[in-house]
């Protein structure tokens, strides 16, 4: 059998389809959309009022993976000077409270702890109290924010937070307001408002699998939308909101924009970035560049491929061009290096390609 | 002028309107809809055919609401059944069947325009001449139906919702078919299982008909995929190939760009 690391120069098979969140997500070849997505961030920092982008794209082409390398901070850093924090979220299964939902994958994204902690080292020459007037009218919203700043019990923020509470722990904070209904939208907007007073200069919020909204019935797209419109009237700076969304010959762009998004936020709703199938020269820079993250120091062969060789590349894109995503070409290379391994091939040929490809579960 | 409906087209109507109290009920009260006999024992034989994804409280909600179809006329009547059968040398004696004959006698006895609403192609192919050279009326789908009732209804919000409600119950299904492959995506690491179920998951997340619809369900894999492949394949050929709903959901969006342009009078 082959030894990876000897016979491949590799340390791992670099085309794992099972996402695996132990690893640092690594960005490889599809240098168009990276920039892309470089440049409606970049664009979002200097016009900072609120908006939301639609990727769009077949199931497989990197929507989900770009939401994945965008999301974490190191991989914010090309923007000079500036912070931008961002966080993904799956599209909500259970859609009966659509914000109560958002708020809290954002809690748990976050971490109550760190959230707190920023908030408190927002600028430590105003009093919290008085940094809160700037960003809300409303006095019993800040004092539930004033309250969660101030409790020591961890437990009893949390509770307060996820609405976990009972009268008596109203009562001994003097509170008058449960953190639910509009109460969850304004106090999620003051925070977002704190944090982009100075710690942040843009937040992102992805949508996964945005889809999953043609599946709702016209109570639940609603409550979607109106979530999002809310987001956009108590936000109005400094925030991007990327849904990602799969066209299917059923629901296309236009209906989603028509039927699902409607008019109320038409007008504050565009295209963001496109996701294509990949064209063979995408495929064979993606391929060299991915390989480029698990070569072993020894390796020095002239196939950037190695131990695929070039041909092989040319022939599963002629087999199937108009389907030929990032997600499906990851799976027919792992599925083909697992087959190779073990039937101890030191060169994945177009021999070896085209007596195998028949096999190849992933191809059909 | 006077609705026929077979049995799809109002299985369609009980499932679309499953979550509104009114306005099927509505529908009925201001439009001269009727039914055959058999078209009720075909709806009450397959009233959750292919919808795998209902809850217990939306099935009984649904069946309750079958209460609504009723044979409101005695005009079925064995000679236009046997003319209807000598002209067009028809031997399936199905709801679409006593339903044109049905069409063809109440035209006469109402001296009335009939328009015989069904989703079954062939059916439309069939019987189309028929109504053309004898006068009836006309053939039109549901989707024709709904958008009849937009263009005569002065509230038409729930005329709109219904056209995306037609194409969510085959999404809803669709979904639940991703669910389940899923979970079974989860119970496989790095084996050939993995990339049939991811390969089956990509299709169905990008509705390919033409790939899913051809599904290569090798003997070799496990029963519990091969299982639930093979309805997946059942499923897309059986509604998007033989009963071909995708020309359905190119109607809804053919007729949703003209409510859109606004073509519609008001009084």
């Amino acid at each position: 059998m082959i030894n990876l690391y000897e016979d491949y120069y590799l340390n791992d098979i670099p085309f794992n389809i099972v996402p695996d969140n132990t690893k640092n997500i690594i960005w490889a070849g599809m240098d168009k959309i990276k920039k892309e997505f470089e440049r409606t961030i970049q664009k979002s920092l200097i016009n900072s009022s609120s908006k939301i982008l639609v990727n769009y794209g077949s199931y497989g082409s990197g929507k989900t993976h770009s939401a994945e390398y965008f999301s974490s901070e190191k991989n914010l850093k090309f923007v000079k000077n500036k912070k931008v924090k961002s966080f993904l979220f799956v599209f909500p299964k259970d859609t009966k409270n659509i914000t109560e939902y958002m708020f809290q994958s954002f809690l748990s994204i976050y971490g109550i702890d760190n959230l707190i902690y920023d908030l408190k080292d927002i600028d430590s020459n105003i009093d919290f109290d008085k940094l809160l007037k700037k960003f809300s009218n409303d006095e019993e919203i800040r004092n539930i924010l004033l309250a969660i700043i101030n409790i020591e019990d961890k437990n009893d923020i949390k509770r307060i937070l996820y609405n976990q509470i009972d009268q008596s722990i109203l009562y001994k904070y003097n509170l008058m307001k449960r953190v639910e209904g509009v109460v969850i939208i304004k106090i999620f907007a003051i925070i977002m408002k704190i944090l982009t007073y100075k710690k942040y200069d843009l937040i992102i919020f992805w949508i996964d699998e945005f889809e999953d909204i043609t599946t709702l019935n016209r109570q639940e797209v609603n409550k979607m939308t109106s979530f999002l419109r809310d987001l956009i009237d108590n936000i109005p700076q400094k925030m991007l909101t990327y849904l990602n969304f799969v066209p299917t010959t059923f629901t296309d762009l236009d209906s989603l924009y028509s039927y699902f998004i409607g008019s109320a936020l038409e007008r504050r709703i565009t295209n963001g970035v496109e996701f294509d199938v990949l064209t063979l020269p995408e495929i064979k820079i993606y391929v060299k560049e991915l390989f480029e993250f698990y070569r072993i120091e020894e390796f020095n062969n002239k196939n950037p491929y190695f131990p695929i060789e070039e041909r092989v590349l040319d022939i599963i894109y002629d087999l199937i061009p108009s389907e030929l995503t990032i997600g499906k070409l990851n799976n027919i290379l792992q599925e083909l290096f697992e087959d190779a391994i073990i039937d101890d091939v030191k060169i994945i040929d177009e021999a070896y390609f085209n007596q195998n490809r028949y096999e190849l579960y992933s191809l059909k | 002028m006077i609705f026929i409906l077979d049995a799809c087209s109002a299985i369609n109507l009980l499932h679309i309107f499953k979550e509104d109290n009114n306005f099927l009920e509505n529908i009925f009260k201001n439009y001269k809809l009727t039914f055959t006999k058999k078209v009720l024992e075909e709806v009450k034989n397959n009233l959750f055919s292919n919808k795998i994804s209902l809850d217990l409280d939306q099935k009984q909600s649904i069946r309750n609401r079958q209460n609504i179809l009723f044979v409101s006329n005695d005009c079925e009547d064995k000679k236009s059944q046997e003319y209807l059968k000598k002209v067009i040398a028809y031997n399936k004696l199905n709801g679409e069947f006593f339903s044109s004959a049905l069409a063809l006698n109440l035209s006469r006895l109402e001296k009335d325009y009939i328009f015989f609403v069904t989703d079954d192609i062939p059916a439309r192919e069939e019987f189309s001449d028929f109504f053309q050279e004898h006068k009836i009326g006309n053939i039109i789908s549901t989707v024709d139906f709904l958008y009849t009732l937009y263009q005569l209804e002065e509230n038409d919000i729930f005329i709109k919702e219904s056209f995306f409600n037609l194409k969510r119950e085959y999404l809803i299904e669709i979904k639940s078919f991703e669910e389940k492959i899923e979970n079974l995506l989860s119970c496989y690491k790095k084996t050939k299982e993995l990339y049939f179920l991811d390969g089956l998951l990509t299709d169905l997340k990008n509705i390919n008909i033409e790939k899913l619809k051809d599904i290569e369900i090798h003997h070799r894999l496990p029963s519990k995929i091969k299982k639930e492949s093979k309805k997946i394949k059942e499923y897309i050929n059986q509604l998007f190939i033989n009963g071909n709903r995708k020309i359905l959901f190119d109607e809804i969006d053919n007729y949703i760009k003209l409510i859109q342009e606004n073509k519609q009078y008001r009084l």
